[in-house]
């Protein structure tokens, strides 16, 4: 049809196929071939990348015109080639490596199962890429009353033709053989059986499940008494004899079937009278008078999807999905372009010629463009573009199979990144129930760009079919969305510590600063606010304590915090702080250190204490997360010295501030200087 | 970094001298590639919250990193804007430096590194330079939807 692609198939070359060599290397030779399995002549190199697969993509053109050059385009380096056939012979060539194809395009999931059970995907599964529709073409004059009788219907538009055939009226022009098209027509025709809309004179046999399954015509006479009955041969095909007058079998691809239905010639129903499945993508290109082929002036498309859901088969019977493999280069006789084939099916899958689909066969067709993207499933959900931290921001949202009719994602994880220099870091995470949707709460650090992602998901399609069929699904990303993230001073206390002041609190978010500080303003009752310290966080400080000296009294304290592009600032509330008078005693931290977990700290008090019941305490607080509190961790008598060692435990992997308290009866409490540690 | 520039497209299998378009397609289906590569990746289960978690995770992302900027150094070099060119690609091997970096930090529990190293990322000029070549897939991560 079109003379980019090679319909032939390629025969393997002998090994070793040159005539003279030398007797003692045969043994040798011998020996190599039965190791070595016979590479195709035609096999793919490290510079070829071979596709093969349904004549659909070659037919309607999206082959030639779209993936074609989108492919050459973004990897010159590849000499390209696309073999259109059908889908079962496509499969059977793949698995034999007959053609030295890297990659396999198909649309029979009863195929595919086996494809995949035996081993010949190199991914788990096969990838889906587009679907496009399966569309039931017949002459305008329509003998059949296809159009008044099943346009939304298709079990009924076959039976229609099926009645109108045996009465010498029509003529049903099938490709015959296993091409995806003809395993759909199958499977319609069982439809046809088990909806009771065969008339007396139509028999039906089952196909096995090696040829796609569903039920085939088949004339009187031929083995098969009552419909329903396998096929003779164990559920073969019928042979071309063996069919009813009213049903051919052409053995063409695609658009040449088309065409033999448009042209309607040496059948006894007389021309105008043939009916034919296609895909609308075909189709659409032959009835653009763009195709180099040839065009479609007698037909039209009489019954076409999405179906009632009543109707036989359901909304979605006539839905055409195409998968891409990677040809397993580990089975014998195989010689794959790993590297091409991975780069094509990549490209198949990307966002990018996944939008060019819809710019392909645009016309005026009710249908809309005949291929529809599917690769990656549909994350619907709405970030915010503000946050307001203090409490975790919730998103809620579906994730949707792409493929018409097939079940949600179940059970799989939905990620938010934060997308940094393209790449996305991941923030929080999800998991969808059965109907696929989803809630993550998560708190963005930063002011940047965030997302959502689904990885690649490895989803059973099909549970009915044995075996049962499963595709995998593309990653999924929503369009990045700009977050502002407005930071908050969600606690603040403070107390006094004997002519000082600690003013203590939370920041959030509490992670991911770089410049983050925290300014503590302070002021009398009277009069304005002004800067009295300033504190700088650790990235992961959620917490924060600063200890300023301040005059006995009434005061009010506020802090700011800010940590300049990656958050916006916050300003707490104002606390008030009646501080005490400088005790009598007082207590020093003089080191500190920390080693797996535990603290040892030295203290220096004064003045000693002659009486029992004196004791210096550990304070500890946690800076990095949870409550804001100084919670005491040891505590040491200091009766008759001023010289101890404190030893406490601390949680690891978290920045401590650790402060001293000097207790004595009758006599208020002395505080030391904050100290902050890390303990790993 | 040895690097294998190819002068004309026959040197990378195609016939003639590369032009811009032919960089641009071929660098935004490498980028996209890169990209769809590490979105494939399990995502850790602990978000990237935890160090480890982020460790883990950059552990396999890095190697993808590496091979798409060692593809995109092996484009041709056509002379028109070759240097906003040479520009996108010396910050993305910047880049490769602060994500390796990034790694480090992460895999030593080091949460202000990890911090300080994101916020250098975040203000890399790669993504506008790309953009302003026509490197749309390198630029940003862009969606998948296609409705």
């Amino acid at each position: 049809m079109q003379c980019l692609y090679s319909g032939e198939m390629r025969h393997i070359s002998p090994l070793f196929g040159r005539r003279v060599l030398a007797a003692p290397l045969l043994p040798l030779l011998a020996a190599a071939a039965l190791m070595l399995a016979p590479v195709p002549a035609g096999a793919d190199t490290s510079s070829t990348l071979t596709v093969i697969g349904t004549s659909d993509l070659s037919d309607s053109g999206l082959m030639t015109n779209v993936i074609q050059p989108a492919f050459q385009k973004a990897f010159p380096q590849y000499t390209f080639k696309y073999i259109g056939t059908a889908t079962g012979t496509a499969i059977s060539n793949a698995e034999s490596g007959a053609v030295g194809a890297s990659v396999l395009i198909v649309h029979a999931a009863s195929l595919e199962n086996h494809f995949v059970a035996n081993g010949y995907s190199y991914e788990k599964y096969g990838r889906a890429i587009f679907t496009n529709d399966f569309v039931f073409a017949g002459p305008s004059g329509d003998p059949a009353g296809v159009a008044a009788n099943g346009a939304n219907n298709i079990a009924q538009a076959f039976a229609d033709v099926a009645s109108a055939g045996i009465a010498g009226k029509a003529t049903f022009v099938s490709r015959g053989g296993t091409p995806g098209t003809t395993v759909e027509e199958h499977q319609i025709w069982a439809l046809v059986q088990s909806s009771n809309l065969a008339s007396s004179g139509l028999l039906l046999c089952a196909v096995n499940a090696t040829a796609g399954g569903g039920m085939t015509p088949i004339a009187a006479g031929h083995g098969v008494t009552a419909s329903g009955q396998p096929c003779p041969n164990g559920g073969a095909l019928p042979t071309a004899t063996a069919l009813p007058a009213w049903y051919v079998a052409t053995g063409l691809t695609q658009g040449p079937n088309v065409l033999a239905a448009n042209a309607c010639t040496g059948h006894a129903s007389g021309a105008n009278s043939c009916y034919v499945l296609t895909d609308r993508g075909t189709f659409d290109y032959l009835a653009s008078g763009t195709d180099p082929a040839g065009a479609v002036p007698n037909l039209k498309i009489l019954t076409r999807g999405p179906q009632p859901a009543s109707a036989p088969g359901g909304v979605d019977a006539l839905t055409n999905y195409f998968h891409a493999y990677i040809v397993n280069p580990a089975k014998p006789g195989q010689a794959v372009n790993l590297t091409a084939a991975q780069d094509f099916v990549n490209l198949l899958t990307s966002p990018a010629l996944q939008a060019q689909l819809k710019t392909y066969l645009p016309s005026a067709d009710p249908g809309g463009p005949p291929f529809v993207a599917d690769a990656s499933p549909v994350i619907t959900a709405k970030l915010p573009s503000t946050y307001r931290a203090g409490k975790p921001a919730t998103v809620k949202g579906t994730l949707t199979n792409a493929q018409p009719g097939y079940p949600a994602p179940a059970n799989a994880r939905v990620t938010v990144d934060r997308v940094v220099a393209g790449l996305p870091v991941p923030v929080a995470g999800g998991k969808t129930n059965a109907k696929g949707a989803f809630t993550i709460r998560f708190v963005p650090p930063v002011n940047g760009s965030y997302e959502l992602t689904t990885s690649q998901i490895a989803q059973v399609e099909d549970a009915n079919l044995n075996p049962v069929f499963s595709d995998l699904l593309s990653p999924a990303a929503t369009t990045p969305v700009r977050i502002t993230v407005h930071s908050a001073v969600t606690k603040l206390f403070a107390k006094s510590r004997g002519g000082k002041a600690l003013v203590y609190g939370t920041i959030a978010p509490g992670t991911g600063h770089v410049k983050g500080v925290v300014t503590l303003l302070a002021r009398a009752v009277k009069g304005g606010f002004r800067k009295v310290a300033t504190h700088r966080l650790g990235s992961g400080d959620g917490n924060f304590a600063v200890l300023v000296g301040a005059k006995p009294g009434k005061w009010q304290y506020k802090v700011t915090y800010a940590d300049p592009r990656q958050v916006v600032g916050a300003t707490s509330k104002t606390i008030k702080l009646t501080v005490g008078a400088k005790p009598a005693s007082s207590v020093k931290l003089a080191s500190a250190r920390a080693a797996s977990g535990k603290v040892t700290v030295s203290a220096v008090a004064s003045p000693t204490a002659p009486k029992s019941g004196a004791k210096v305490e550990l304070l500890a607080f946690k800076a990095t997360t949870g409550a804001p509190r100084f919670a005491t961790i040891a505590s040491a008598s200091i009766k008759g010295k001023t010289k101890l060692a404190l030893h406490g435990r601390l949680a690891r992997k978290a920045s401590w501030v650790l402060e001293l308290v000097y207790v004595r009866n009758g006599q208020p409490s002395s505080y030391s200087a904050l100290r902050s540690i890390a303990v790993k | 970094m040895a690097v294998a520039t190819c002068v004309t497209l026959a040197a990378c299998g195609g016939g003639h001298t590369a032009t811009k378009q032919d960089v641009i397609a071929q660098g935004n289906a490498i980028c996209a590639g890169a990209l769809r590569d590490i979105r494939a990746l399990p995502a850790p289960p602990t978000g990237g919250a935890s160090t480890a978690g982020l460790a883990k995770y950059l552990q396999q992302v890095v190697p993808i990193i590496h091979k798409e900027i060692a593809d995109l150094r092996a484009l041709p070099r056509p002379a028109r804007d070759r240097a906003l060119l040479d520009r996108y690609l010396s910050a993305e091997a910047s880049n490769e430096s602060a994500y390796r970096a990034l790694l480090a930090a992460a895999r030593s529990g080091n949460s202000p590194a990890v911090s300080a190293t994101l916020a250098t990322l975040a203000n890399s000029p790669a993504a506008v330079l790309a953009d302003r070549y026509g490197l749309t897939q390198c630029a940003s991560a862009s969606g998948t939807g296609v409705s």
